[in-house]
């Protein structure tokens, strides 16, 4: 997706340094690689709920697993997933007005959010969420939601793993900003998701 | 109004403001949430959001919307939409407006099979449009039946916005999908009368599908029926009906749906690793962008509720002097417009938690309201200018002009207004089904 989209290159018209590149591109490449990763815990959510329907209903023997595994698989997905959804450009917008922005204010407005809103609020995310996830890790603390009872500091480091995600993303996605801010143009392209 | 309230409504004006200009709106949510909520109610104010994150994060009915996301996308990838469409052409062709119908009929059990609209409208324009051309129908009726058809997925059960909502206005899902089936079967009846009707009084609209494209003989036609329909028939009646029978729980449906997905395409030989990659990350895509903006908003609306500036805009809705009615129209007219900048899950999840006491305090069926917002928010997807399916239909359609496919899209959007107000004056219409199905069973 790489590297910028010039249609034709102007004379004067800086090229994004090797070294901005090369960040934009390792940071979205780990992205990528994570967000992709993470998605294949749609499988086992798939075959397991599916297992636990059939043989619940079918054989009247329900797992104890099932119900644990479904909310922690699902918010794996959704939570781990931001970060790979940010690179993609995919978190909602409100288009009405900002399809009739140009490439340079665009540049200027996520700029400023960046800064302003979006480091602010998922440092603030993982400040809330880590002090929880580490004192369920030192107290070993169980689901009290069924009888299987696992062990919960994986799902609640969830929390503070998806604001540290997205604030590694985040620095892409600033670069790419403030790229666009000065020169007017993007790197790379954004994904409009149908829903 | 104390100066918690006004902080509230500081933060309520902001956010709006914000969120218009264009960043994401759940990072905007999450951010002024948490700094309004640390000045107005102390440090206090991060177990909350913690509180809330997790208590989201454990919502099990919430996996189901990457699993019915899941199943449309593989449902898509196997082709399905394009053997039913098949299905349904052979068995019309010789029918008056029968390609209007096939598109209808094709995308309203194709909305069956799925949580959302996707690429409902794409993959119907590239299937539907060439045949239609060649058939000599009517660029804006075909293009507005196709517009139109593609955007049921978002009401008709299995619905992620449906699923999304269920919580956000306290009525289960089970009973919110029994509930839009009725008002999802009566549109789709609706577009069926409509271009028929249409066809019939002018056959140059939609005339019979010429001899060569239809079937070769009879036993073709049955043959391709029992391949292209009977199957993910089966399929979506399983799902469903255990559903809405009861006998699982919508999560656990959608799993097995998804499951029954991969076997059907792997049974049509359309399993391909490819097509799973595609299906899994598109799902987690569309997954977050939906529940991430749930875990923000949750947040977001805690804050707003423990600031008190919830309450504020409750008590000045409902000491409106104007009969309850009145104030139930407004708020659907606010929520109709709210359908042209926002898409739906900025509308169920940030504004329809301010509505949400609004009406209950008025003593609504919630689960009434629940249909009408998601009637009304569906007639968002086909008002021009902003509605995507358009540049979606133009891009694989070139041949329609946009002012063409707005035009048609305008006709049917005449009837979603109808239905809307059908809707409104018979409530039985979404009603009947869930009371039927859960208070004699």
């Amino acid at each position: 997706m790489l590297p910028p989209r010039s249609e034709e290159d102007e004379p004067g018209m800086a090229q994004p340094s090797p070294a901005l590149l090369r960040t934009i591109r390792i940071v979205d490449g780990f992205s990528d690689w994570s967000g992709k990763a993470v998605a294949w815990l749609i499988l086992p959510l798939v075959f397991g709920l599916a297992y636990e329907g059939f043989s619940r209903y079918l054989f009247n023997a329900p797992t104890a697993w099932a119900f644990d595994v479904s909310y922690m698989l699902y918010s794996a997905i959704a939570m781990l997933g931001a970060h790979y959804t940010l690179m993609k450009g995919a978190h909602i917008r409100t288009d009405i007005l900002w399809d009739k922005f140009t490439p340079r204010t665009k540049g200027r407005i996520d700029t400023v959010a960046y800064v302003a809103f979006f480091f602010p609020a998922m440092a603030l995310l993982f400040y809330a969420s880590v002090d929880e996830a580490w004192r369920a890790w030192q107290l070993n603390e169980l689901s009290e939601q069924t009888a299987w009872r696992p062990v919960l500091w994986p799902f609640k480091a969830i929390v503070p793993a998806t604001a540290a995600l997205l604030m590694i993303q985040g620095v892409s996605e600033l670069l790419k900003s403030l790229y666009a801010a000065r020169t007017g143009r993007f790197i790379g392209q954004v994904e409009k998701i149908e829903l | 109004m104390t100066g918690n309230e006004l902080l509230g409504m500081l933060m309520l004006v902001l956010m709006l403001g914000v969120i218009f200009i264009g960043f994401p709106i759940s990072f905007t949510l999450l951010f002024l949430a948490l700094v309004f909520g640390w000045v107005g109610l102390g440090g206090i104010v991060f177990d909350l959001a913690f509180f809330q994150t997790i208590g989201l994060m454990k919502e099990q009915t919430f996996a189901a919307v990457p699993l019915f996301i899941f199943m449309g996308y593989v449902v898509e990838q196997a082709g399905l939409m394009e053997r039913l469409f098949r299905s349904f052409q052979v068995m019309l062709a010789p029918l008056r407006g029968s390609l209007y119908l096939g598109v209808i009929l094709t995308a309203t059990v194709f909305a069956m099979a799925t949580g959302i609209v996707g690429a409902a409208v794409t993959v119907l324009g590239i299937m539907a449009a060439p045949i239609m051309i060649r058939s000599g129908y009517s660029p804006r009726l075909s293009a507005g039946a196709i517009a139109a058809g593609g955007t049921l997925g978002v009401l008709i059960p299995p619905s992620v916005m449906l699923i999304v909502m269920g919580p956000v206005i306290n009525v289960s899902v089970a009973k919110l999908y029994a509930a839009a089936l009725g008002p999802g079967i009566m549109m789709a009846t609706l577009y069926v009368v409509y271009t028929l009707v249409r066809s019939f009084i002018d056959p140059k609209l939609g005339p019979a599908v010429p001899k060569e494209e239809r079937a070769a003989s009879f036993v073709a036609v049955i043959r391709e029926v029992l391949v292209g329909m009977v199957p993910l028939a089966a399929l979506i009646g399983c799902t469903l009906g255990t559903i809405l029978l009861g006998i699982v729980t919508p999560t656990e449906a959608a799993a097995m749906g998804a499951f029954g997905a991969l076997v059907l395409a792997a049974l049509y030989g359309r399993l391909t690793f490819r097509g799973l990659k595609a299906a899994a990350y598109s799902t987690t895509a569309t997954t977050s962008m939906v529940l991430f903006l749930a875990v923000a908003s949750n947040v977001f609306g805690a804050i707003f509720a423990r600031l008190g500036s919830a309450g504020v805009i409750t008590n000045a809705l409902t000491g409106l002097p104007v009969p309850p009615v009145v104030t139930l129209l407004l708020v659907m007219l606010l929520i109709f417009l709210l359908g042209w900048p926002f898409e739906w899950p900025a509308i169920v999840l940030v504004f329809i938690p301010i509505f949400y006491p609004v009406v209950a305090a008025m003593k609504y069926d919630m689960l009434w309201f629940g249909t009408l917002v998601a009637v009304n928010l569906q007639t968002a997807y086909l008002s021009p200018p902003v509605a995507m399916s358009a540049y979606y239909l133009k891009q694989v359609v070139p041949q329609w002009s946009l002012a063409t496919i707005y035009k048609g899209m305008a006709e049917f959007m005449v009837l979603q207004v109808v239905a809307l107000v059908l809707l409104m004056l018979f409530p039985e219409i979404a009603l009947w089904f869930p009371r039927w199905l859960f208070d004699t069973h």
